[in-house]
């Protein structure tokens, strides 16, 4: 078996106002990645592409050990199991009948695993699916993602919506799932707490671009948050700093700890730090 | 495919419904007032499953459906073929409820009218379908009504300048004997149905793919 249950090289994909551009990427067996990035960064048309449900201007991708192009990959959909951003149910239909069209529509379809999922997740049965809020939607999603015993998820902002002790139920479940052999996960998320918490690798997209791709403890080892003067950060390397926040009282920059002098005192940077100094953090 | 064929039903159920209760209303008017001149209902129930079809194509297209089935093993042409299915389906229903009529009626009305009209719905699903799918519901609308109005236009302009040309045109399908006529005809419809469907799978394809955003 290959390492890497998805691997991208070189994928481009332009619109008229918006373009992911070279994007590449690995996603390991027994992983979660989790792909953060603001609205419109890019994070559903990488999903979109990486199932070929979108027509991509140059690059390749490779699914479960197949082209994504393929003839073997339409058959690897079935190992595949998608929730999507948006609402895709028809609004007359209640989750009784959803399992029903997916039966058909899913060869490995487990109707048992289907009602254990909606009893779990407490989604009413006959209640139509306009009446649903958008929490109870990404249940639905995620219900009918795990019950055809998928190999990959590709989760696109699965988290949005749902109460704390859910999301939390669910983080779990998709750590769980990621650990047994064979599986991995990709995670596109806004919040960025609910990635730190599971994912084994960070991809952050910015306005179509990949502007870092880590194990998210190499991240977190590599980042810190320096506060000091700015005649004192006026000291430190410039390719130390990767962003900084000037304040009344001082400056706090992020920082790389390899470049630091060792009597610098750098705290701990979350994700989100990071994420945050590098977009918005005016740089050096 | 079969699975579609289901969700279709579901999310149509209630239109159907709504469009037996009125054809039941359409079929009592013709059955106790058999003297009224209604002999219009019988071309009107099967044109309706036109609707259905449509309301169909442009409930998936509005609920992201397409984006989802996309992502599943599902190919374009099941997807597609499922709704010429359904609409065939739906289609059927209509004609043989309002055949029922005409026998429960036993009214002078021809049968042949309903016919006529199962023809006329079937070339309109020919022509609709794969404009739905390459332009969407408005878009094709009204692409659709462009066209039928030209031809409109086209025919009723030759008949104002001159009439023995409309004759011409169409006076040779009064001398075709019956079976042949009903032959060349369904030889014509699987042909249109063959050519429109391989538009709809093409068109499908590529919006499913954004080549349309």
């Amino acid at each position: 078996m290959d390492t890497n249950a998805i691997e991208i090289r070189g994928l481009t994909k332009r619109y008229r106002d918006f373009s992911l551009e070279d994007l590449n990427l690995n996603l390991p067996y027994g992983c979660v990645l989790g792909l953060v990035g603001e609205n419109g960064a890019g994070k559903s048309t990488t999903i979109r592409l990486i199932m070929d449900a979108l027509e991509r201007d140059s690059g390749s991708v490779s699914v479960l050990g197949a082209n994504n192009q393929s003839k073997e990959f339409l058959h690897l959909k079935e190992d595949i199991g998608v929730v999507l951003d948006e609402t895709f149910v028809p609004e007359i239909i209640n989750a009784k009948q959803m399992g029903r069209i997916m039966a058909g529509t899913y060869r490995n379809w487990d109707q048992a695993a289907y009602d254990g999922w909606i009893r779990r997740l407490g989604l009413p049965l006959e209640k139509k699916f306009k009446d649903y809020s958008r929490g109870m939607t990404m249940k639905l999603g995620i219900a009918a993602a795990l019950s055809h015993h998928p190999r990959l998820l590709l989760l696109d902002e699965a988290t949005g919506g749902l109460d704390p002790m859910v999301r939390e139920e669910l983080l779990e479940v998709f750590a769980d799932f990621a650990a047994e052999d064979g599986h991995a996960v990709l995670l596109s998320s806004h919040i960025v707490s609910d990635l730190e918490r599971i994912c084994d690798y960070i991809a952050f997209l910015h306005k179509g671009k990949l502007v870092l791709c880590e194990e998210k403890d190499v991240l977190l080892d590599k980042y810190g948050i320096l506060k000091c003067t700015k005649e004192q950060l006026a000291n430190i390397p410039q390719e130390a700093v990767h962003g900084k926040r000037v304040g009344t009282y001082g400056v706090e920059a992020l920082v790389e700890r390899a470049f630091m002098p060792r009597d610098a005192v750098v705290d701990r940077a979350s994700l989100e730090d990071i994420i945050l100094f590098m977009v918005k953090g005016e740089k050096q | 495919m079969l699975a579609m064929l289901r969700k279709d039903c579901y999310v149509m159920g209630k239109y159907t419904v709504v469009l037996i209760i009125t054809w039941a209303a359409a079929a009592g008017v013709l059955i106790w007032f058999p003297k009224t001149d209604a002999s219009f209902l019988y071309y009107l129930m099967p044109a309706m499953s036109v609707t259905i079809a449509l309301n169909a194509v442009s409930t998936d297209h509005e609920c992201c459906w397409d984006r989802f089935a996309a992502m599943t093993p599902l190919r374009p042409w099941q997807l597609v073929l499922e709704k010429y299915l359904f609409t065939y389906g739906t289609l059927a229903l209509m004609a043989g409820l309002s055949f029922l009529v005409v026998w429960a009626a036993a009214s002078d009305e021809n049968s042949s009218s309903i016919w006529v009209a199962i023809v006329l719905v079937l070339l309109f699903v020919d022509m609709s379908l794969p404009l739905v799918y390459r332009f969407g519901r408005q878009k094709g609308g009204m692409t659709l009504m462009i066209f039928w109005g030209l031809v409109a236009a086209l025919i009723l302009g030759a008949a104002h300048w001159n009439y023995g040309l409309i004759e011409t045109a169409f006076g040779w399908v009064e001398e075709v004997p019956a079976p042949a006529l009903a032959a060349g005809i369904a030889v014509f419809l699987a042909a249109a149905n063959a050519w429109s469907f391989y538009l709809s799978v093409r068109f499908y394809a590529r919006r499913q793919r954004g080549w349309y955003d």
